[in-house]
């Protein structure tokens, strides 16, 4: 009996991580998709609105399409207003280190960290041709992340609950 | 604002907590421990790299202590450094440079409530035009003041029958020529019974958003009931849009001058309207030196030159003329009335 509990647990851990890391791939591609609409919202507002940083922010809080996100990016808007001590940098930063970021690969932070230092602080054309070469950026790793997930969600899941049966046969 | 007849309303705490909110809270802490009468008189704060927060009253300036004390001693001053200035900079533009590059390339910054920050530092050109100001080392915090009332005593003399007399005010600058413009534009905007002014439709073109402070097109400051704003718009382009389109009975702007600004007036006046203006100067003999107002002056298309200046507080009227070959109408100390205005 105490075998057979064992052997549940450890192919039921090993099945959950083999899980959680492809759910993690599909996260990831979502995320980034979220994103790369984000940074399609600031293109348009920035070059027709020419809002300022926390109207823009507000705005696409609104229409991301996205709770979580929505939540980080008000909280950019807020920290944005006239007479405060933050400066863009810094609220950027802090958005890129959300919980809910984790998925993003290493990569895929850097481009956004890249593009945090310039946003608001050059010009309306350099600002939408710095949102596009990030963009587009994404977008390539975008497409890399879709093939990893049809490569490896699948495996992740079949590897996880082998690697615990197999585990459980060298153990018994 | 010192005048002698009428009720001047000036505010002061109302205005002072607004303009408080867009400074750090590092130097909003500094400036909020000054005393409630030096808040009531500040009319700008000025920020240079480097060197003491410097508090303008107008006829005098005063340096600040951290704990909010006025002082003339530098090293007991609040010293700005690079840091200090790139977080003023940080909250006064919400990081948003790119929303403000037009107005940042005129040199200001309009905010809302109508208060303006002038700014100066590396000017970048492109090609012949200026593309941006970087590496600001100077701010001019401007704190926008309703000031009511102070066109009362001037108004008799610009109006006569039933029109709105061709009128220029000089002075130097920080004697609230603009000041009083607004004003006159509200009182004859909104109309004065007692005065027999009925309220005309005013078209206002604010070249730099100072005279209704506008902010995002709509204007923060009173200036009237019948006033239509044209916003950041040049004296030539605003003047033919506002005959085109507003059929205006007086059309105001500020800062005239330049050589082709003679043109403008010539096509006012033309189309049977009567213009306001304002011009830098320190009286009618030194406007006479510069060459585009020499030229309005001599031919004649001014009807009242009202003279501002500091002798008496800021803003005083010292003296309005006729044109430039006509009697003195009120002359200062004291704008003792020469002779009275028919009306």
């Amino acid at each position: 009996m105490l075998k057979l509990t064992g052997a549940i647990l450890i192919i039921g851990t090993s099945s959950m991580i083999g899980f959680m890391l492809a759910e993690r791939l599909k996260e990831r591609c979502r995320l980034l998709r979220v994103l790369i609409r984000l940074l399609n919202i600031l293109k348009t507002e920035i070059n027709y609105r020419s809002g300022l940083l926390a109207e823009v922010f507000t705005r696409a809080a609104r229409v991301v399409g996205d709770g979580k996100i929505g939540g980080y990016l008000r909280r950019i808007a807020v920290n944005s207003e006239y007479g405060s001590d933050y400066n863009f940098v810094e609220l950027w930063d802090g958005f890129l280190h959300e919980k809910g970021m984790a998925p993003l690969s290493e990569e895929d932070i850097e481009i956004l960290k890249e593009l945090g230092n310039y946003l608001g602080c050059t010009g309306r054309e350099d600002q939408l041709q710095k949102i596009a070469i990030a963009q587009a950026r994404l977008e390539s790793n975008l497409e890399a992340a879709d093939l990893d997930q049809m490569r490896l969600v699948r495996l992740y899941r079949y590897f996880g609950f082998a690697a615990g049966a197999v585990l459980v046969c060298l153990l018994l | 604002m010192n005048q002698a007849n009428g009720e001047i309303k000036k505010s002061g705490k109302g205005e002072w907590s607004d303009a408080l909110r867009f400074f750090p809270s590092d130097l909003r802490q500094i400036l909020a421990k000054a005393p409630a009468e030096v808040q009531s008189k500040l009319i700008e704060v000025r920020i240079r790299v480097n060197r003491p927060l410097e508090l303008n009253f107008g006829r005098y300036s005063s340096l600040i202590t951290p704990d909010g004390d006025l002082t003339t001693d530098c090293r007991r001053a609040v010293i700005n450094g690079v840091e200090d200035l790139r977080k003023t900079i940080n909250a006064l533009t919400t990081g948003s440079l790119y929303a403000l590059e037009n107005e940042l390339v005129q040199g200001y910054l309009a905010l809302p409530g109508g208060h303006r920050v002038g700014v100066t530092g590396q000017v970048i050109y492109d090609g012949v035009k200026i593309s941006t100001i970087r590496n600001i080392s100077s701010i001019n915090f401007r704190i926008a003041r309703a000031v009511t009332g102070i066109a009362r005593p001037v108004l008799p003399f610009l109006w006569k029958g039933k029109r709105f007399l061709k009128t220029l005010i000089i002075g130097p600058p920080a004697t609230g020529k603009t000041t009083l413009l607004r004003e006159i534009i509200r009182e004859v905007s909104s109309g004065v019974p007692s005065l027999g002014i009925p309220g005309i439709h005013v078209g206002l073109v604010d070249e730099r958003s100072e005279i209704a402070g506008s902010y995002r097109g709509i204007p923060q400051l009173d200036v009237g009931l019948r006033t239509d704003v044209l916003d950041g718009c040049s004296k030539r382009d605003g003047v033919y849009l506002l005959l085109r389109a507003m059929n205006p009975q007086l059309i105001a702007t500020d800062e005239i001058g330049r050589e082709d600004d003679i043109r403008v007036i010539e096509d006012i006046i033309n189309a049977g309207v009567s213009f306001i203006a304002t011009a830098h100067a320190r009286n009618l003999t030194e406007a006479m030196l510069r060459p585009g107002l020499q030229r309005i002056l001599r031919a004649g298309m001014v009807e009242r030159v009202v003279v501002v200046g500091n002798s008496l507080g800021i803003g005083t009227v010292e003296s309005i003329k006729a044109g430039i070959n006509g009697p003195e109408l009120l002359s200062a100390p004291g704008l003792t009335e020469v002779r009275e205005c028919s009306n």
